[in-house]
């Protein structure tokens, strides 16, 4: 019988699923479709037996020159591992082939003993060579402390005031950038069927869609069986 | 009969619900971790293929072992090449993909399976054969189809150790709480949290096999402090539950001071001593006779392995030794403390801050409540009559079997760092995941006790905790897993 008491329990429950739903499946879609639109990450850096080989290099530092490989198109974003006290003399650029200035700044994010650097994505930078050029303005220049990695790389090894230091390199990621959610969906939808066998391929997306049925059905289910069962305590009863 | 089915599948709607929510997840978690990259599965792989293929089972050749190199047949070595494991097992990154992706990768059924005996290296040769012949069950069944297909097979079958564990988890929470929601939420908990699905059972591992016997037999446990039966059957089920158990991995070591515990606490309590001692030991002697053989083989391993090189150091005792080591060891148990919860491949630093400290928090209540609930039981009158079993035992079972896996991690921690000055070791939260039930069971006692002093009801608390562990699960699949192995 529907009485006013059962429709304000339907109503609750209905409620608490739609907030729970939009908590626990809806932030993190839209957080991965409209909120994380850097990808293709590469660097030494990333390679987790490098982290325990690191070097800190602290000396009169004037200007660090880097090599850089882009894996893709849109390089997007750089992050650079050193401890750089004065950002105000800091001067980062990027160097293409042809030894033009493509991108350049005086104003990177600093978090921690991270220099981020975030700029404009370079369309056509799919397997390009780059030069990254950091210019430190400081006369006091101890300000800047870097941290080094090995590299069996010969074009990878880092110069510091113009003198190269074989088998070593700067401690920095490079990063591309979606242009929106639709190129990201193209991109994920290409990748994640990559390697796989033809069942898996055409059955992931089915499955990913079921998932999401089952998901909000015993969502709705298991929040309605805690509502209505009488034997949870209200509070303040000690059973132990 | 057809309608005694749908009155039964009427009554357990929610059970069935959970078994396709499971599959359906647990499939999805197998095919989004690329191959190879699930915890050290290139050598658990190489060992079920070496089982198949020889038809016999694999012995390390004396030399150091490395896990990221095992001896590996053609196929194996040409496929693990072509995902660029090399490049991508221990990164942050992840594998190339070309502006023009092959979706199929053709070529591979002409490779040989067959692995050279003679000089054989693989970390994983150390462990009985028992996941791996299981293993060797959907390796034969897709016999005829590539190694990739053959790969996601075996992956789909460690499905089947999860619903194991998962159902002795609800077994484990339902006998001590006596609360179904209680025992769902657990299960729920235990089901949705991104290392089970990432690490033990997303992938090929003789973990899988492992926390599924951990948890029968630790629900067996538990229902000894019910009521100890030391009848011949009961004790060579036990035997045979805790052999099984031991020959999944050895850190099942642990439940052997843990049985004698649970016997021997029920021995006391019932004034039958000398009867339960020799009930233990007809357990330890079907235990051992089962495991024994895999055990000597590890002993040997060990000495005979040059993999723990002693270091120089004239005293390991060195106060800056220790030092050292004690200072690794806070950092670890501090990483440790969401790795648990959180640990996906090499991701788990991508996860934002506000999740790692909401897990901190509930383990930081979870704590307080049991503090409380210890002052409960410290506090209450001993010489009052009790009714039936003490509430409190099964959960000092939870919290010993925590302990004594903590225990046991912390040994070997301390060994490798004072005599090799090795601090890696036990880093990972999924080591600790054949005692999740026992883990979450006390969390959530902890945090019923702190809902009841606070006078807010256990529903909230129910429906918070099932709220972000969905929010956890779908944030780890799609905003670590996918995002940081194909973007």
């Amino acid at each position: 019988m529907i009485t006013d008491k059962n429709i304000l329990k339907i109503n609750r429950l209905y409620t608490l699923t739609i907030l729970a739903i939009m908590i626990s499946l809806g932030f993190p879609i839209i957080n991965f479709l409209f909120f994380s639109p850097y990808y293709d990450r590469s660097g030494e850096w990333l390679h987790i037996p490098n982290q325990a080989k690191k070097e800190i290099y602290q000396g009169n530092i004037a200007l660090i020159n880097q090599h850089i490989y882009s894996i893709s198109r849109n390089l997007a974003r750089i992050t650079i591992q050193a401890r750089w006290r004065e950002r105000i003399d800091m001067e980062l650029s990027l160097m293409n082939d042809e030894k033009h200035i493509v991108r350049r700044t005086i104003k990177p994010r600093i978090i921690g003993n991270k220099i981020i650097w975030e700029f404009t994505p370079l369309k056509d930078s799919s397997n390009k060579t780059y030069d990254l050029i950091i210019i430190n303005n400081n006369q006091e220049k101890k300000t800047v402390q870097l941290s080094l990695f090995p590299t069996n790389d010969k074009n990878s090894s880092i110069k510091i005031n113009k003198q190269i230091l074989e088998g070593k390199s700067l401690a920095f990621f490079i990063e591309s950038k979606f242009t929106g959610p639709k190129e990201k969906i193209i991109t994920f939808y290409k990748r994640i069927l990559t390697y796989k066998p033809a069942l898996i391929q055409w059955l992931f997306f089915p499955t990913l869609t079921l998932f999401f049925i089952l998901f909000i059905g015993g969502l709705k289910f298991a929040i309605k069986i805690i509502l209505t069962d009488d034997e949870i305590p209200l509070g303040g009863k000690d059973d132990l | 009969m057809s309608n005694r089915i749908i009155d039964w599948a009427k009554n357990n709607k929610i059970y069935i619900l959970f078994f396709f929510f499971v599959l359906t997840k647990g499939l999805l978690w197998t095919w989004v971790i690329p191959p190879f990259l699930a915890p050290d599965e290139l050598p658990h792989f190489s060992y079920t293929q070496y089982l198949a293929e020889e038809k016999e089972i694999p012995k390390n050749s004396p030399g150091k072992i490395s896990p990221l190199h095992p001896t590996l047949s053609e196929e194996a070595e040409k496929s693990s090449e072509f995902l660029q494991h090399n490049k991508t097992v221990l990164s942050l990154g992840h594998m190339d993909f070309p502006e023009n992706i092959q979706r199929t990768p053709e070529g591979f059924q002409t490779y040989s399976r067959n692995v050279s005996k003679e000089n054989y290296k693989n970390s994983a040769a150390i462990y009985s054969p028992f996941y791996y012949i299981l293993e060797v069950i959907p390796y034969v069944l897709g016999y005829n189809l590539d190694i990739f297909s053959r790969l996601y097979l075996m992956r789909a079958f460690s499905l089947f150790f999860l619903f194991i564990a998962l159902i002795f988890s609800y077994k484990i929470a339902l006998f001590i709480s006596k609360e179904n929601t209680f025992a769902l939420i657990v299960v729920a908990i235990i089901a949705l949290m991104p290392s089970i699905n990432a690490s033990s059972f997303g992938g090929i591992n003789n973990d899988a096999a492992l926390i599924a016997f951990s948890h029968i037999l630790l629900y067996y446990l538990v229902k000894i402090l019910d009521n100890l039966d030391i009848r011949i059957w009961s004790i060579i089920k036990n035997g045979i539950l805790l052999g099984l158990a031991l020959l999944t991995k050895p850190v099942a070591i642990i439940f052997i001071p843990l049985t004698a515990g649970v016997f021997m606490y029920k021995g006391f309590k019932k004034n039958e001593i000398k009867k339960t001692a020799l009930a233990l030991l007809g357990v330890f002697t079907i235990a051992a006779i089962m495991s024994i053989v895999f055990y000597i083989r590890l002993i040997d391993s060990i000495i005979n392995g040059s993999s723990n090189e002693i270091s120089q150091t004239k005293n390991i005792f060195a106060i800056e030794n220790i030092f050292l080591a004690v200072g690794f060891d806070i950092i670890r148990k501090f990483f440790l403390a969401t790795s648990i919860w959180l640990q996906l491949q090499f991701f788990d630093r991508f996860y934002p801050f506000y999740i790692k400290s909401f897990i901190f928090a509930l383990e930081l209540f979870g704590l307080i409540g049991l503090i409380y609930l210890a002052k409960n039981y410290f506090n209450k009158d001993k010489d009052a009559p009790q009714s039936g079993q003490s509430p409190y035992a099964p959960l000092v079972l939870c919290i010993a079997a925590f302990l004594l896996i903590s225990g046991f991690y912390t040994f070997l921690y301390y060994k490798q760092a004072l005599m090799s000055h090795y601090y890696d070791f036990a880093w990972f939260g999924r080591y600790y995941l054949p005692v999740i039930a026992p883990i979450v069971i006390i969390m959530l006692f902890g945090l019923k006790k702190i809902f009841h002093l606070i006078k807010i009801s256990e529903k909230v608390l129910y429906i918070g905790l099932l709220i972000f562990f969905l929010f956890l699960h779908n944030y780890a699949f799609f905003n670590i897993a996918l995002q940081y192995n194909y973007l």
